[in-house]
């Protein structure tokens, strides 16, 4: 017998049961990385509810430096919707967003539109449920089938952004609607403001 | 490496894992728990990003030992020891009673043996030994030369071999 290999062979041994009684006291692969889903999940949520409210309340203030209407119901509504495009999609079936930006007469998205259409193809990453129909909207001002043109246009470009972020196409829809539906008064600059508007409509 | 790859590996690779986490944290399965399911976190995250400049299980047990060091770093306030004992803890032999009994007679006695090592000969030994890592594989795992790896190695065994005839256990298999 060769008296130095057989030590070798003994530690070889006592190591390998000692691996055999740790596995028996190993979590699940299953349970330690299901966790660890489950808290960068929530990480990415509370990420994503700071991310909106700091935009929501930038645009309230915003809004209440250009308006001076501070008290207004609608100031007060936005200062509360601190919530996720998730979950106001979850609450009403759809979310809102008027601070989609094109760049004058055309088609192309300005660059600081795009953080949006990146945290919504992010949400919908993260639920492979939702499906959105793009709605585009556009206020009064000139004529009505170039506003119908004009917001379908552009229901599609933002369409085409998400697509291009890597959101599968059959969970899009994309529609204009003109300035048919008014959510605000047409008569003053920040009810045209609320007017021009894309809604994400669950389907 | 893509993301459905990437989890395929992991889970392969997962009891491995636990083994080198739980030798990481002094044998503490729950704070191995803990250390595993951060390291997860680090790579779900994208705090941990396989480059390709490894093998993939070298880059991960590098991952697992740098996350057992924050856990522990974090932890030192609530902990009996300091850092800088943890990181360097040669135990004494009176040192044998195991937490959990769940060992045989012989595996407690295999650990006491194991705990008059130093902690980088323990660790050379437990990569080679138990996670059949080359002495190469084991010195990139620590960040230390091969040279330096080898000569853990080599004296780690011969430690561990000095103990095993010390306590009569190597004498008894060989006759």
């Amino acid at each position: 017998m060769d008296k130095h290999k057989e030590p070798e062979h003994l530690l070889n041994q006592l190591f390998q049961e000692q691996r055999k009684e740790e596995q028996k006291i190993s979590p699940s692969f299953a349970e330690l990385y299901g966790k660890a889903q489950h808290q960068h999940q929530k990480m990415k949520n509370i990420k994503l509810t700071i991310a909106v409210a700091i935009g929501l309340v930038v645009l309230a203030g915003l809004a209440i430096l250009t308006t001076s209407k501070d008290q207004s119901p609608d100031n007060i509504q936005v200062a509360k919707a601190g919530i996720s495009f998730y979950e106001s999609l979850q609450q009403n079936g759809k979310f809102v967003v008027n601070d989609i930006h094109f760049a004058f007469n055309s088609l192309d998205l300005k660059p600081e539109s795009m953080t949006i259409i990146e945290t919504i193809a992010e949400m919908m990453e993260d639920h492979p449920e939702v499906r959105l129909s793009v709605e585009g909207h556009t206020d009064a001002h000139g004529a009505s089938n170039y506003n119908q043109e004009l917001s379908a246009s552009r229901a599609g470009a933002v369409r085409q952004a998400l697509i291009k972020e890597g959101v599968d196409p059959s969970r899009l829809k994309a529609a204009g609607f003109g300035e048919s539906q008014p959510v605000a008064d047409n008569g003053s600059d920040a009810g045209r403001a609320k007017n021009r508007r894309v809604e994400f409509v669950g389907f | 490496m893509d993301r459905n790859q990437l989890e395929k590996t992991l889970e392969h690779l997962h009891t491995q894992s636990f083994g080198w986490a739980l030798h990481c944290c002094f044998d503490e399965r729950e704070a191995a728990a803990e250390v595993l399911q951060n390291t997860y976190l680090k790579i779900l995250e994208g705090k941990a990003r396989y480059q390709g400049n490894a093998a993939f299980r070298t880059w991960l047990f590098s991952v697992i030992r740098f996350t057992a060091i924050d856990y522990y770093r974090s932890h030192q306030k609530n902990r009996h020891a300091p850092l800088h004992e943890i990181q360097n803890r040669a135990p004494s032999s009176e040192d044998a009673d195991l937490p959990g009994d769940t060992l045989s007679q012989r595996q407690a006695m295999f650990q006491k043996g194991l705990k008059q090592l130093s902690p980088q000969q323990a660790h050379i030994l437990h990569l080679v030994f138990y996670q059949d890592c080359t002495i190469a594989q084991a010195a990139e795992i620590m960040e230390v030369r091969v040279g330096t790896a080898r000569t853990h190695y080599e004296r780690g065994k011969r430690q561990l071999k000095a103990w095993l005839i010390k306590v009569g256990y190597l004498n008894e298999v060989i006759e």
